[in-house]
């Protein structure tokens, strides 16, 4: 069995949207591959409207894409029709931003939890472990969802999608609603529970700070493309195409002895028509020559990362 | 003690007087509501010094007491009978529409708007001209004119639902339409549905009366309060009280079903349901 | 005079008078001319409410059962529906977090912001056309005059909030409000507003109010932070003090429990447990429940310890303190 967990291949989501009586479509996810082994957390950062929330549940197989493979550990699920494909949910599994939308608000916790189990037919007695494993207190079972704090309903949400035992755990902001205080928590009860079980983890995030301490790679994206994607310690440490480091730069200082004077970001992103000549950055690209807005920039590679850039 | 919800109990309990009567009215009434008693014609409520019984007799004597809560039988098993049939049909087209949205849902969505836009006591009458006017079938063509409410209603609560994470959750661990539907959807669907029912009653009862009044609804000999109310228009000026009972029942009837929707709209959203989706 | 806004011993409850539930209990805060105040907490802590009560903004069910705000010489609790009028839009300019909800989505930004200015400053909105293009210009809005047409909706998320920030400075206030202000944009469109405040704040005598719960945001902008959790504020002083030499074990632990921007992957500092909810406040100091140097004097209620420039509320010696551990 391949340690690759997940293997998507150009993938590709376009939307068709009626402007002013003429149809014209609409490039969410452009021509993506992307890779993530057991064990291992690949980040995908980006700002709203870069595609990243629909790759990820077209990645865990819960949104259609138009054209493109998924894998998952070597399985091609992405042609599979319904009946086929719910014997492979199993592997893998997706923890939602908001906890409690996460949680259907009629039932108990021990019957969320057993829920996975009970639709694949499994026994349900494994479900109250299911709380030890993320540290809450088994009394927790028997009460409904809107009398547990956030940070409580995430580990439940957590517990969920461990229920399983997925290879392959795709995480939509995870922390993002949750109290700061509480973040830290349950990004190390992540990283625990990934070294004990080994799934490797697709994580979708719009802070890089966060993402710097839990990723071990990372792919950038923008208006649907990935821009630049390697070994997390390498984006971190030198940035190279001009979209990630206006994202780097834009990170607010961690302290005030550290407040230091901005690149300016320019303007606003484009809005990403399908048909669009050239690299989508240009309009905002500090570097922009004549060639970026004929050309769509390849990836290549540099030093062990991707960047699609024309002047990296 | 907490004061009981008066505005829920009120038209619960005078609903279901007035459904108890009518379905006891024999046990009740010893007169016959078809007999006629061509000495006693017209004549007024003892209350009133006349010679009538409780409610009085109509043009052929009989008694209006008997033939009220004999009407109350037809008028409300049609109007129940039907309300029930546009629910149940409205919500399996609208759980059609709302979950496998796309080409089905507009369908769905598009043949409701045209079905609106036609006149449907027209409908209805052409219809009665050709199938007749048993009371099944007035049943089921009145189905036919209250469907598009509850589907309207089930494919918007669906549509919503069907986007919210823990059924998505539900999905991804491999659950079968048929669980997200009846384990998610329906539970929070039918609570609304209930709402529009309450509605729908009232409206139908309307319609049926309507019907009857008109002459193609329930035939006479079997009383309804439509052709109650009809008989009596001619005797308005000399024997009233035979337009005013029925027609008492019917604003009493259709008052308590909006009464009873209001409140029951109230309780949904106090538990958090969706109260938009009916405005 | 030396302050603009002074906050004394506010308590603010909630709920019926039988059963009330109190959400800040005795919160003091100043912010000087000139100076621009970050007022952090997570949730529970009272943060907002404290600032949106003091404006009288919090909503029919919450009410100041104790305390004064003033406002420059004027004294906002208990004070008439014609004094807030005036106070609000005119010394007072509000940012709130979402930019949709706070703009009026059937009117033009231009008629807005003029609208603002003829609230207090009365004449005609066409006659403030000028300043509505020279404000607009201020808060780095590019093509003023056509982008003055516009409708909220045909406006980025970060466009939106400059147009509300303008709004929150047509009639030059004394003092500006800002509740999550950067909270709901994107990290690059943060980046961009963040200058537009931090420029606002720096120019004239204008001060500010941010209240936040992004300590980032307080490390670029603020001059001074306060602390809140569990309905009071627990720490108070210059920023680079309150980054560098905490002296609130929770202020401690919260600065350390931060992601930093560093490559290599690794566990965070974090602080067991959670803030308690209004109503459920434990007796005597409120974080001993989750502090690693809690000791059973911290059972009753901890004095309030001064230090040159701040205070801290704390049973802890205010000698020298931890660094924070990164």
């Amino acid at each position: 069995m391949s340690s690759t967990v997940l293997e998507v291949r150009n993938a590709r989501k376009t939307y068709d949207v009626t402007r002013s009586r003429r149809t014209e479509r609409l490039v969410a996810v452009d021509d993506v591959t992307l890779r993530v082994e057991a064990g291992e957390t690949v980040a995908l950062v980006g700002e709203s409207g870069c595609g990243k929330s629909t790759f990820a549940r077209a990645a865990a197989m819960l949104a259609p894409l138009d054209e493109g493979e998924v894998r998952w550990s070597g399985e091609l699920v992405s042609g599979l029709r319904r009946r086929q494909l719910r014997t492979h949910r199993p592997h893998t599994q997706l923890v939602f931003q908001d906890p409690a939308a996460a949680l259907s608000p009629r039932m108990r916790i021990e019957e969320i939890l057993a829920e996975p189990l009970h639709i694949q037919g499994r026994g349900v007695e494994g479900a109250a472990d299911l709380l030890d494993a993320v540290g809450l207190d088994r009394s927790l079972g028997r009460r409904l969802p809107r009398e547990l704090s956030g940070g409580q309903r995430q580990r439940v949400v957590i517990a969920r999608a461990l229920a399983l035992q997925p290879r392959l755990l795709v995480l939509d902001e995870p922390v993002a609603s949750l109290d700061v205080s509480v973040q830290a928590q349950v990004l190390n009860l992540l990283s625990d529970l990934q070294a004990e079980r080994g799934f490797g983890a697709l994580l979708i995030a719009h802070d890089l700070a966060v993402v710097s301490s839990v990723a071990d790679r990372i792919g950038v994206m923008y208006l649907g493309r990935i821009v630049e994607e390697g070994p997390a310690e390498e984006i971190i440490a030198n940035p190279r195409h001009p979209y990630t480091r206006m994202l780097v730069s834009a990170v607010p200082a961690f302290s005030p002895s550290e407040r230091r004077d901005r690149v300016p970001v320019a303007g606003d992103p484009v809005t990403p028509w399908a048909g669009l000549p050239g690299c989508t950055f240009a309009s905002r690209c500090p570097a922009v020559t004549s060639l970026c807005h004929d050309r769509v920039p390849e990836p290549r590679p540099h030093a062990g990362v991707r960047v699609a850039c024309h002047h990296a | 003690m907490r004061t009981p919800d008066l505005r829920f109990w009120t038209p619960v309990t005078v609903l279901a007087v007035v459904v108890t009567a009518c379905l006891l009215g024999p046990a009740l009434v010893d007169a016959d509501p078809i007999a006629q008693d061509l000495g006693n014609r017209l004549e007024a409520p003892t209350w009133l010094g006349g010679n009538g019984g409780l409610l009085g007799t109509d043009s052929f004597g009989r008694d209006l007491l008997a033939r009220t809560l004999a009407g109350g039988r037809v008028s409300l098993a049609v109007g129940f009978g039907a309300a029930t049939g546009a629910v149940v049909l409205g919500v399996l087209l609208g759980l059609l529409a709302g979950y496998r949205g796309g080409r089905l849902d507009r369908a769905i969505m598009t043949g409701a708007d045209i079905w609106l836009a036609f006149p449907f006591l027209v409908l209805a009458l052409a219809a009665v001209a050709v199938v007749g006017s048993d009371i099944p079938v007035l049943i089921a063509l009145l189905t036919l004119g209250g469907w598009v409410l509850p589907t309207r209603v089930t494919r918007t609560v669906v549509h919503r639902l069907r986007g919210e994470d823990y059924v998505v959750a539900a999905t991804g661990a491999g659950a079968s339409d048929r669980y997200v539907v009846l384990k998610h959807l329906l539970p929070q669907v039918l609570p609304v549905t209930l709402v529009v029912w309450s509605f729908t009653v009232g409206t139908l009862v309307v319609i049926e009366s309507s019907l009857s009044f008109l002459g193609l609804g329930v035939r006479p000999p079997t009383p309804s309060w439509g052709n109650l109310i009809s008989d009596g228009t001619v005797y308005l000026e000399t024997a009233w009280w035979i337009i005013a009972w029925p027609s008492i029942m019917i604003a009493l009837t259709v008052l308590c079903a909006n009464t009873l929707g209001t409140a029951l709209r109230r309780r949904l959203s106090g538990a958090g349901l969706d109260p938009e989706v009916l405005s | 005079m030396s302050h603009t806004l002074v906050i004394d011993d506010l308590w603010i409850e909630a709920g019926t008078p039988e059963r009330p539930q109190v959400l800040v209990r005795g919160a003091s805060l100043t912010v000087p001319r000139g100076g621009v105040v970050g007022l952090v907490g997570e949730s529970g802590s009272g943060k907002t409410v404290t600032c949106m009560s003091s404006l009288g903004l919090a909503g029919s069910g919450v009410r100041i059962t104790r305390g004064s705000v003033r406002l420059l010489d004027t004294e906002l609790v208990g004070a008439d529906a014609a004094t807030m009028s005036r106070v609000r839009g005119g010394v007072v300019g509000t940012v709130f977090q979402d930019p949709l909800s706070s703009l009026n989505p059937l009117q033009r930004i231009g008629t807005q912001i003029a609208e603002a200015i003829v609230l207090h400053r009365g004449g005609r909105a066409a006659q403030h056309r000028a300043r509505v293009v020279e404000l607009l210009a201020s808060v780095g809005v590019p093509g003023p005059e056509q982008r003055m047409r516009a409708y909220p909706h045909e406006l980025s998320g970060g466009l939106r909030q400059r147009v509300a920030i303008a709004i929150a400075l047509a009639n030059e206030p004394a003092l500006l409000v800002a509740d999550e202000p950067t909270t709901a944009l994107d990290v690059t469109v943060q980046a961009q507003v963040l200058e537009v405040i931090r420029a606002a704040t720096r120019s004239q005598e204008r001060s500010a109010l941010i209240v936040t719960h992004d300590f980032g945001l307080v490390a670029e902008i603020a001059d001074r932070v306060a602390v809140m959790y569990a309905g009071q504020i627990v720490e108070e002083g210059p920023v680079d003090e309150i980054f560098d030499s905490p002296r609130h074990p929770y202020t401690r632990g919260l600065l350390a429990s931060r992601p930093t921007l560093e490559p290599g992957r690794r566990r965070l500092a974090a602080m067991p447990g959670r803030p308690p909810a209004p109503g459920q406040w434990p007796d005597g100091c409120s974080f001993a429940a989750r502090c690693a140097s809690a000791t059973p004097q911290c059972g009753e209620a901890p004095p309030v310890r001064t230090t040159p420039n701040g205070w801290s509320r704390c049973w802890l010696p205010a000698g020298p303190t931890l660094e924070v551990v990164r």
